[in-house]
């Protein structure tokens, strides 16, 4: 029997338990597409190949375990090259695989022919270029393990058509599973311990590195012992609810600072403290600091650590949960709350009370009384990110995402993100709340959710501007001198509609929960658009616009 | 009264910082916003920064965002110590909230910082 390369990779990948693939298709890739569908991967063929590398990040959010795309050469590759980013940038286990021009036609000119592994090579972990069909999963193997060892992130990987599609003896293999954890040392837990069990108004802040190491159980028993409140930000949202008796999630992120401020000990595991945390600046001098990172650079980065604890989020907290003491930090909490709401008291005001036009904050309100914290929510924009983040509440892992709140502020992720998590959670509800901006960069992924049968909910708060970079031009340049950020009234639900998908456009308090209650039992891929205030300005906006502020 | 002469105090620190510290001149920009300081019956000053001017009214019928004091003897005392301590302990007690985008707030309180420390030279 003899196998070709793309079908070596789809042979590879059954092994593996991949279950989807997402990218679009193209000559230079058409063995592995074959090879694909031979071994049963479920292609999600996309209309940008952004949204594929946006989508295999989003599985190995939602799984924990690596997602998978892939490119075609030239265009297909370039295409990615901004979903490539975000993964790097948010540490996402993606494994890339791209066509490209034949061996043979080296330097010859040949269609799609250009140096893509230098281009891709800043914005991966690993990246190289099979030359033989018979190494592919030995390759592949690499790539999985440089994904996901230590801090996980994408990797790339080209596969010339004369190696895709070559034919050799077929042969028998396992894949290479890497499921190595690594443990911080006993000093430096006994100083972490220490320093824990002195604290009276301690703070644990978990990241996406809580949400990568899958620690559940770690986490709550280390929490519910330690009695210490907590906060899950990125993708470590929703390993433990929002609503836990201990989470500071109802006074949302303006509580995170106001708390950061007050409190005397921060536990940071799996989060960098990058310019959402004023890099370092806006912990204050006095607080001692126990860092978890799985990556030795991170631990005193931007703010010297008082107890660094290199090693897995997950396996440190395993190992910290003998050595501290059982505590309650109720009263500090009790105070924590009755401040935090004292500072969001007219934002509370907002989701209880209709407003003409519609705020924000009320449609969230809406949407979250509609679907509740059973569903998953992805969030997509500027402002609309923070009345997301703050707005919403799920009980699951990765409940609440956003990636335009990442490091790369990546708008347009919110439709692959749903695709994705519909897939993953086909018994879930999902739900994206996108900026009329937003929408625009990967709204025609409808058509993919259409053609795939994946129905999920998509809420536009349609400010019918950028709204973010409208209200910061208002701040610096002043309200006259506005300049590209206005994007005026567009029926987003008819586009969706023409792709056969379903819509609504909404323009009053009253009709919102009406319409997203007929969206969700339409079956489709839905579009609810909701005009509302564009007026309003998120507390996000003059943070970022102080963040680029300079002399 | 001490409140309100206190307020008054702000105002002016706030009025020459736009004129002669360059770090407060920078900070402020062009920032259109108004800042209310007010107890929950009504007494207190808007601070009005407009185009990088900065004046304050005793008027208190329009603003984008206020800090309110539950009565004038918590409110002095918050801002006579002027740490984030001090307004904590009264938020966390019932005698302080916030109308409106409590981030605004906190650009205020950053803007009087800037003002404090170079007057202070």
């Amino acid at each position: 029997m003899s196998i070709n390369g793309g079908h070596l990779i789809g042979k590879y990948l059954a092994k593996r338990g991949i279950q989807f693939a997402y990218g679009i298709s193209g000559g230079h890739i058409e063995a592995l597409l074959d090879g694909l569908q031979q071994y049963g991967i479920r292609s999600i063929d996309v209309r940008h190949e952004q949204a594929a590398v946006m989508m295999a990040h989003a599985t190995a959010v939602y799984t924990g375990t690596p997602g998978v795309c892939f490119l075609t050469a030239g265009p297909g590759f370039t295409n990615g090259i901004t979903g490539i980013a975000n993964a790097y940038l948010d540490n996402a286990p993606v494994v890339v695989l791209c066509g490209r021009h034949p061996l043979r036609d080296d330097h010859k000119g040949a269609l799609q022919e250009m140096n893509q592994v230098d281009v891709v090579k800043p914005l991966v972990k690993w990246c190289t270029t099979c030359y033989d069909t018979k190494r592919i999963p030995q390759y592949l193997d690499m790539a999985f393990r440089h994904a996901t060892c230590g801090r996980p992130g994408p990797v790339f990987l080209e596969l010339p058509p004369d190696v895709l599609g070559k034919s050799i003896d077929d042969f028998d293999f396992t894949p290479s599973v890497d499921a190595f954890k690594t443990v911080p040392d006993s000093s430096s837990l006994y100083k972490a311990a220490e320093i824990i069990n002195s604290a009276k108004k301690p703070l644990f802040i978990g990241g996406s590195g809580i949400g990568y190491s899958n620690c559940t159980l770690e986490l709550q028993a280390f929490i519910e012992k330690t009695g210490i409140p907590f906060i899950l930000l990125n993708n470590g949202r929703g390993i433990l609810p929002d609503n836990h008796p201990l989470s500071i999630w109802n006074i949302g992120n303006v509580g995170l600072m106001m708390t950061m401020s007050q409190a005397d000990v921060i536990v940071a595991a799996g989060i960098r403290f990058n310019w959402l945390f004023q890099s370092g600046d806006s912990i204050p001098p006095t607080a001692k600091i126990v860092r978890i990172d799985i990556e030795p650079t991170e631990i005193n980065r931007n703010r010297i650590a008082d107890a660094g604890l290199l090693g897995d989020a997950g396996a440190a907290l395993k190992a910290l949960l003998p050595l501290v003491e059982q505590a309650n930090h109720q009263q500090w909490l009790d105070m924590l709350t009755q401040a935090g709401y004292a500072f969001i008291d007219s934002e509370i005001k907002l989701r209880q009370n209709p407003t003409d036009p519609i705020h924000p904050v009320r449609l969230v309100a809406k949407a979250q009384e509609v679907f509740g914290t059973d569903a998953l929510y992805v969030v997509d924009g500027g402002d609309t990110t923070y009345f997301g983040l703050v707005g919403f509440q799920s009980r699951h892992k990765a409940g609440v995402l956003s990636q335009s709140a990442g490091l790369l502020g990546c708008l347009g992720a919110g439709i692959p993100f749903a695709i994705a998590a519909k897939l993953i959670h086909p018994d879930k509800q999902v739900v994206v709340l996108s900026g009329d901006g937003s929408f625009g960069f990967n709204g025609f992924e409808f058509d993919t959710a259409v053609r795939h049968n994946i129905p999920f909910v998509c809420i536009v708060n349609n400010d019918c501007a950028w709204g973010m970079i409208k209200h910061s031009q208002e701040l610096s340049i002043g309200k006259e001198r506005v300049t590209c950020a206005e994007l005026g009234i567009r029926h987003y639900e008819k586009v969706v509609e023409g792709m056969g998908g379903y819509g609504e456009f909404v323009g009053k308090d009253e009709a919102i929960a009406p319409a997203l209650i007929r969206a969700k039992e339409s079956g489709k891929p839905a579009c609810i658009n909701v005009l509302t205030d564009p007026a309003v300005t998120s507390p996000a906006t003059p943070l970022f616009y102080q963040s680029l502020k300079f002399d | 009264m001490r409140f309100a002469l206190l307020l008054k105090a702000l105002a002016v620190i706030l009025h020459i910082a736009s004129k002669h510290n360059e770090d407060f001149k920078r900070f402020i920009g062009t920032v259109s916003i108004k800042i209310a300081i007010k107890t929950k019956n009504n007494k207190g000053r808007t601070f009005i920064f407009n185009n990088g001017t900065v004046s304050s009214t005793r008027s208190l019928k329009q603003y984008d965002a206020a800090l309110v004091f539950s009565d004038t003897k918590t409110g002095f005392n918050v801002l006579k110590e002027g740490t984030q301590d001090a307004s904590f302990y009264a938020a966390a007690t019932g005698n302080l909230y916030v109308e409106g985008m409590a981030f605004f707030i906190q650009w205020f309180n950053d803007a009087v910082t800037i003002a404090m420390k170079k007057n202070r030279k």
